[in-house]
């Protein structure tokens, strides 16, 4: 009761408030974060592929920049601005809204946080809980992310607290994707080897300044090959793995390599 | 008087070269405007303005600009090439046999290494059909091998292999066995194709002393445009920028020969100074490469109707563009990816014939010609001699699309 009078006092006589102002001050911060939002996302398709990633993490910073300068420009309008009232005014504010609305400012100071630690950016090939796909835009809540099926799923930001991030291209604009293929164990592994480093060679989608890499994994019963390999975008991974995966069956099947059976697969 | 006058094609090392900067607020102002247009797909107003000749000018009749820009006699380059190898040729035991010679997309590599060879009598190796290079060129190696001790000429590298997984055997194979064999070979290689073979199997690190065209400067070009204008020997043509009417080149009368047969700048008598800016904005346009530096000129001469002017055929005043007004073939924004595919196996390949590209890319037959079609279109590229290729005049946008899209480039 004592710390909501305290509260009380802090704030400025009802006559002296500029609603008008702060509606004003709203609809201005409104409008800005409608337009970060629209004006991003059509400045990012122009521009070259290259420059893609540089431009679409700054949409989030922006966002919080405006929402925090809204909030420093309300606060003098609705108290009396004075050190000992805005300890009150936050201290007041945080004990309410942290009984009220726990997780939704869990979620809130995460997404401020993720803002600055980047655990995520949009346009990073992120699996969070099981769920992977590319992250899209960042709210102050929520971040969505858009699957590979083309669904949308909105994940709170709290996640960052307790549960793993496995980030793919950390804001880069490729990331490495694999290629598998189990070969009858009856081979020589250095044409293999050749055959499946010219696939990714000479695919189209690959990048050819990050390395290609072919690793090999010896079975009891198959070899496992994996081309490890970067496509220029990381939008066409699976297009990629596809090229990789079709060309490289034919390559091998006309050097006369032989999938491993089915029945001598491990289980 | 400098020696590096009268080199007007001189052959370096490849780590040597460097492109000409364009040195104008012109260059940028053309930038900016280009880069506005295809950002917002519209137009600009900030382009200088039309004067009324300029309205009334038109594009030059093709014979005539063969007559004024023709392609160059290939002797000189191939004797300047010469002069770069001479030491290599007449070494008896060279340290290195083989030698590279590394150009750029439309600086001719293959035909002034060709005029070379003929010049020289080395034999010209003949490229391999695309059936051979999928078979992984066994048989057609044979028959290499078979020619002896005789030394060998490989104008065209960028034919000898198909980016496909079974495309790069043969000149894998064709590597060992001139690393083998005791005799010497002059390669002449694409750039674009350098690089992918850089990554194939290091040919970088190999040849690390590859040669290759210096890069024409405006000096050059200012020379080279001159003299192949007054090839003929009797048009005295005058070069004049359309809003201005300032000299473009000097004239042809005006300046000294240096004994030669040369043209030498630094003898220049003329009091109306010609402005350099506009030559070394198509210089650094066309970044050096002699080929891409002729059809941009081309592309920016215009000639006043007949009937409006007065000069017999023989002293006629060219009218020169402003470079900001010079429109270049665009390349669309944003562009698809499989627009990029079919661009970058062009420079990749030098130039592909279309049943390479539906061997070679992962699309499907009509998606290709598809693509060709709106390529063609837009002027990006061109069919010559059955193989499509990406124009010159559009060549630097198109490498820096590629580059911009994260594609390798040379």
């Amino acid at each position: 009761m004592e710390i909501g009078f305290e509260f009380l006092k802090t704030l400025k006589n009802f006559d002296q408030i500029a609603f008008f102002r702060i509606v004003v001050i709203i609809v201005i911060g409104w409008a800005l974060i409608r337009l970060v939002e629209r004006i991003f996302p059509i400045v990012d398709a122009r521009l070259p592929g290259r420059f893609r990633l540089n431009l679409l993490p700054w949409a989030p910073v922006f966002r919080l920049l405006i929402i925090l300068t809204v909030i420093v420009s309300i606060i003098p309008l609705v108290i009396k601005p004075t050190a000992n009232n805005l300890l009150i005014f936050f201290g007041a504010i945080g004990i309410a809204v942290g009984f009220a609305l726990k997780e939704f400012i869990n979620s809130i100071i995460a997404g401020v946080l993720a803002v600055y630690e980047r655990p995520y950016r949009p346009g990073d090939w992120v699996e969070i809980d099981g769920i992977y796909g590319e992250v899209r835009s960042m709210d102050l809540r929520t971040l969505k992310i858009v699957t590979p099926d083309d669904t949308q799923v909105l994940l709170p930001h709290k996640k960052i607290w307790d549960t793993p991030i496995l980030n793919a291209s950390s804001g880069k604009r490729d990331l490495q994707c694999m290629a598998h293929f189990y070969l009858d164990p009856e081979h020589d592994p250095s044409v293999v080897k050749l055959k499946l480093h010219d696939v990714a060679l000479s695919s189209s989608y690959v990048n050819l300044n990050r390395p290609i890499v072919i690793v090999m994994e010896e079975h009891p019963w198959y070899s496992h090959y994996k081309i490890r390999a970067y496509p220029i975008d990381g939008r066409d991974q699976f297009q990629f793995i596809t090229d990789l995966t079709m060309r490289g069956k034919n390559v091998l099947r006309s050097a006369g390599i032989k999938s491993a059976a089915p029945c001598s697969r491990e289980s | 008087m400098d020696e590096s006058i009268d080199e007007l094609w001189r052959y370096i090392p490849l780590k040597q070269l460097s492109k000409p900067q364009a040195v104008t607020t012109q260059a940028v102002q053309a930038d900016f405007i280009r880069a506005l247009k295809d950002f917002f797909s519209g137009s600009s107003d900030t382009e200088p303005e039309e004067t009324d000749m300029m309205k009334d000018l038109q594009t030059v009749p093709a014979e005539l600009l063969d007559a004024i820009v023709p392609c160059p006699d290939f002797a000189e380059p191939a004797a300047a090439l010469h002069s770069a190898i001479k030491e290599w040729v007449e070494m008896e035991k060279p340290d290195f046999r083989i030698k590279c010679i590394v150009g750029r997309p439309y600086s001719w590599t293959d035909k002034i290494i060709t005029a070379w060879a003929r010049e020289n009598e080395w034999r010209i190796v003949e490229e391999p059909d695309s059936a051979e290079i999928f078979s992984g060129g066994s048989e057609w190696l044979a028959g290499l091998s078979k020619t002896g001790t005789a030394r060998i000429v490989i104008p065209r590298l960028e034919k000898f292999y198909l980016r496909h997984a079974e495309g790069l055997t043969l000149i894998r194979k064709l590597m060992e066995l001139l690393w083998s064999e005791k005799r010497s070979c002059l390669i002449g290689c694409d750039s674009w194709a350098w690089a992918y073979l850089c990554k194939v199997f290091k040919v970088g690190s190999i040849f690390s002393y590859a040669l290759t065209l210096d890069a024409f400067d405006d000096n050059r070009c200012k020379r080279w445009f001159l003299s192949l204008s007054t090839a003929s020997g009797k048009r005295r043509l005058t070069f004049r920028r359309a809003d201005n009417h300032r000299l473009v080149l000097p004239k042809p009368d005006t300046l000294n020969s240096n004994g030669t047969g040369a043209l030498d700048f630094s003898l220049q008598k003329e009091k109306e100074v010609p402005e350099s800016n506009l030559i070394s904005n198509i210089a650094a346009a066309g970044l050096g490469i002699p080929g891409v530096v002729r059809s941009m000129w081309r592309h920016s001469l215009q000639l006043l109707p007949e009937t409006a002017n007065s000069d017999t055929d023989l002293n006629r005043t060219l009218w020169v563009k402003p470079w900001a007004k010079v429109m270049f073939p665009k390349v669309p924004t944003p562009i698809d990816r499989n627009t990029l595919f079919v661009l970058h196996a062009c420079l990749l390949h030098g130039g592909l014939r279309e049943q390479q590209l539906n061997q070679i890319l992962p699309l499907t037959e009509n998606e290709i010609s598809q693509r060709l079609i709106n390529l063609k279109h837009e002027h990006l590229i061109e069919l010559e001699d059955d193989f499509w290729r990406v124009t010159a005049v559009s060549y630097p946008w198109v490498r820096r699309c590629l580059n911009n899209e994260g594609y390798l480039i040379d």
